[in-house]
């Protein structure tokens, strides 16, 4: 086993480790030259938030598990078509990654056979009580964080349709309201969370 | 749908549908009037390239690593492929960290859907405590991975305390111990040693008032009063 090195700076190690939207370009673009090194760095400032995304839509550890893997191999065979002037390599790697999971998401199972499962694994596994409801709700916190600027309204509708991967007329099913109304808190609530995101930030840090 | 939008209603219409197909809310037949539109509207692609990066925001918050098997498994079929398309030029060599997660992949156990391992029955008094953190209101989680190591922290400013879990942690080096940090404004805490086991496990529990976050680094056998090296593993509780 290699040690640990002694004096890497904590920066790169930070907590959620934000890789620099240069370096996973840089990463990308090495991939497309057939860089394994590189292929590996990408995956390692990069799978959790591709896992993190598909084990959400698909709420299955062991489907996730196959879908992060089929994302990494279309990541690798599509590297060459990556085109750093149309977007961020991140935006890119978590469109293949979330319309895979969709696609199994719509291909597989029915939702309700989705949320059937995903309830009876949560309800009648063994161990200790408090841990996966616990985890649950933290998560919930967490996602929050994003969407929470948004009217409820607007949040939800894109909760449904991005991550449980209903498409606009299921989420108005879902929701109950005409398809007209699903696809304008749709619209109005990703401009919205693009003004939010665009504006000047507050330093999170320190 | 041609390549101008000269209607503001066919405009905010065209809007909806490039949100839906960012967002993958659109069923087939739909998908494919947007992306024969896309293909012939700059201004619809500008929109779209500029709403895929909204859409990472989503997803921000949900980080989960993978279990370390998957590493293995994805850079070996990485290799084999590359080495298939191109049998003399750039072949793929084992870098140094793939031999690494290769070893542990051996050691790789049931996955968990997230970062923290649940407590088993017959909990001890440790384990009560750690629930307890887990379970509090105010509980956050944080994740990240260090070489082939899974690293889950949650904090709990309400119980004064964090959990720290690894998970696929190296051994430390003869004569070395990993110890745990406390990050506080007077500076870094001792806060004990983290003892992987076999499989590359620990789970530790940090009383830490006031603390701003926890770091890992590798000290002399038994720990330090302070750190000697730099931290390789830092979370910053936000
Ligand atoms: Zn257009």
């Amino acid at each position: 086993m290699t040690p640990p090195p002694e004096d890497l700076a904590s920066e790169d190690a930070k907590i959620p480790a934000p890789a620099s939207p240069d370096a996973l370009r840089d990463a990308i673009l090495s991939v497309a030259a057939g860089d394994a090194d590189s292929f590996a760095g990408l995956y390692d400032a990069t799978s959790a938030r591709v896992h993190g995304l598909v084990l959400r839509v698909l709420r299955d550890p062991a489907q996730a598990e196959e879908v992060t893997q089929e994302v990494y191999l279309e990541v690798f065979r599509r590297a060459a078509g990556f085109d750093p002037a149309r977007g961020s390599a991140l935006a890119w790697i978590l469109t293949l990654a979330h319309r895979r999971a969709v696609d199994r998401v719509r291909s597989s199972q029915s939702q309700s056979d989705r949320d059937v499962a995903y309830e009876s694994r949560a309800n009648t596994q063994e161990p200790d009580p408090t841990g996966e409801a616990a985890l649950a709700t933290l998560e919930a916190q967490r996602v929050r964080t994003a969407l929470e600027q948004l009217s409820e309204r607007q949040a939800e509708a894109i909760r449904l349709a991005y991550l449980d991967g209903l498409t606009q007329t299921q989420v108005a099913d879902r929701l109950g309201i005409p398809l007209g109304t699903a696809k304008t808190r749709l619209r109005d609530g990703l401009l919205a969370l693009r003004r939010i995101v665009s504006a000047p930030r507050q330093r999170k840090e320190e | 749908m041609a390549g101008k939008h000269p209607d503001p209603d066919e405009h905010e219409e065209m809007e909806s549908l490039v949100v839906a197909s960012v967002l993958d809310a659109l069923d087939r037949r739909q998908q494919a009037e947007v992306d024969a539109h896309l293909a012939t509207c700059p201004r619809c692609r500008t929109l779209e390239a500029s709403l895929r990066e909204t859409a990472v925001e989503i997803s921000a918050g949900l980080e989960s690593a993978p279990p370390a098997r998957l590493r293995v498994s994805v850079l070996d079929a990485v290799r084999a492929e590359a080495a298939a398309s191109s049998p003399t030029e750039a072949r793929m060599r084992p870098s140094r960290r793939a031999v690494i997660g290769s070893a542990l992949a051996l050691a790789a156990s049931a996955v968990v859907a997230t970062g923290v391992v649940l407590s088993r029955p017959g909990r001890s008094e440790e384990d009560q405590e750690i629930a307890r953190v887990l379970t509090a209101g105010d509980a956050r989680l944080y994740s990240t991975t260090w070489e082939s190591a899974q690293v889950t922290v949650v904090h709990s400013a309400s119980s004064a305390a964090s959990v720290i879990e690894v998970r696929g942690l190296p051994p430390a080096p003869r004569g070395r111990d990993y110890q745990i940090w406390s990050m506080s404004p007077a500076g870094p805490e001792d806060a004990g040693l983290l003892r992987p086991d076999a499989d590359g496990r620990a789970r530790l529990r940090i009383g830490s008032h006031a603390a701003g976050g926890t770091a890992v680094s590798l000290e002399p056998a038994g720990g330090s009063e302070q750190p000697t090296t730099s931290p390789f593993i830092a979370v910053t509780y936000s």
